[in-house]
């Protein structure tokens, strides 16, 4: 085993459950806290997962699948299309395919809950060089 | 530079508030043009290591777009409204920009549709291009 380890950049926005793999694909049971101090702001009388935050989750979901920290290159496409709250969508799914090419991690993924799909991406990630 | 609105006074313009603040300066707003502005404090919950990380480019983008939309309601004595990300395009992260460092984004509205805007930013720290793309914004009424 690496001795990667899975930091994530906002602190107790979110917990994997379990981790499985779907063929090529890898499959996230994911947790929100509704107590994560990011719902102090986004927003003050209605909290809903910030999407900036519903991304780098998924990144790091990503770095969690390869066992590599990651830089984000282009984000080609994000769609948003259903807002996430810890209220209701408590227990959530990441699901994603990585394809690598010329030292580029090319992820596609999507939240989704029970039936319904929350979000969409699509973005290049290149390997994290360490940072001076 | 010349500024519109600062400090305490953004918080007339956004709906988001601490932790995740990511706009503390409007430049300027014309009709379809903005400039916002972000110190990058140490204590930014999109810091890591000494940088700020790519999902804090892209929030300072998407509450840049909400300032200059902001400023119209705020012009009208209204306060901010609610909005949201509906879609990001082709958002390209050059660098992560270091902690200390000050950024600036210039917006352009490209499409404005009902309670939808399309809008194109750039996002510059020291004078170098950080992040560059486009973001659908949907603001609730």
């Amino acid at each position: 085993m690496s001795d990667f380890e899975l930091i994530p950049l906002v602190k107790n926005f979110y917990t994997i459950n379990r981790q499985s793999k779907d063929g090529e694909g890898y499959i996230f049971d994911i947790e929100l806290d509704e107590k994560c101090p990011v719902y102090q702001g986004h927003f003050p009388s209605e909290p809903i997962a910030p999407g900036v935050c519903n991304i780098q989750m998924i990144k790091e979901c990503a770095e969690y699948a390869i066992q590599q920290k990651l830089q984000m290159k282009v984000l080609q496409r994000c769609r948003f299309l259903k807002l996430i709250t810890p209220q209701n969508n408590k227990n959530i799914t990441v699901r994603m395919t990585i394809n690598t090419s010329d030292e580029k991690y090319m992820v596609a993924a999507q939240i989704v809950d029970g039936e319904e799909t929350y979000l969409d991406l699509k973005g290049d990630f290149v390997a994290l060089q360490s940072v001076d | 530079m010349e500024v519109l609105c600062q400090g305490e006074e953004i918080k007339k313009l956004i709906p988001q508030r601490a932790p995740i603040m990511q706009v503390d300066t409007l430049f300027y707003k014309k009709e379809s043009e903005a400039c916002c502005g972000l110190t990058i404090l140490p204590d930014n919950i999109f810091c890591q290591q000494g940088h700020f990380t790519e999902p804090g480019l892209i929030e300072h983008i998407a509450q840049s777009s909400a300032a200059m939309s902001g400023y119209s309601f705020f012009q009208n004595n209204q306060p901010a409204p609610l909005g949201f990300i509906a879609e990001i395009k082709k958002m390209n992260i050059y660098f992560c920009p270091k902690t200390g460092e000050k950024l600036q984004t210039k917006l352009t509205i490209v499409s404005e549709v009902e309670n939808m805007s399309l809008v194109k930013a750039e996002t510059y720290a020291g004078g170098r291009l950080a992040a560059e793309g486009q973001m659908k914004i949907f603001i609730k009424q």
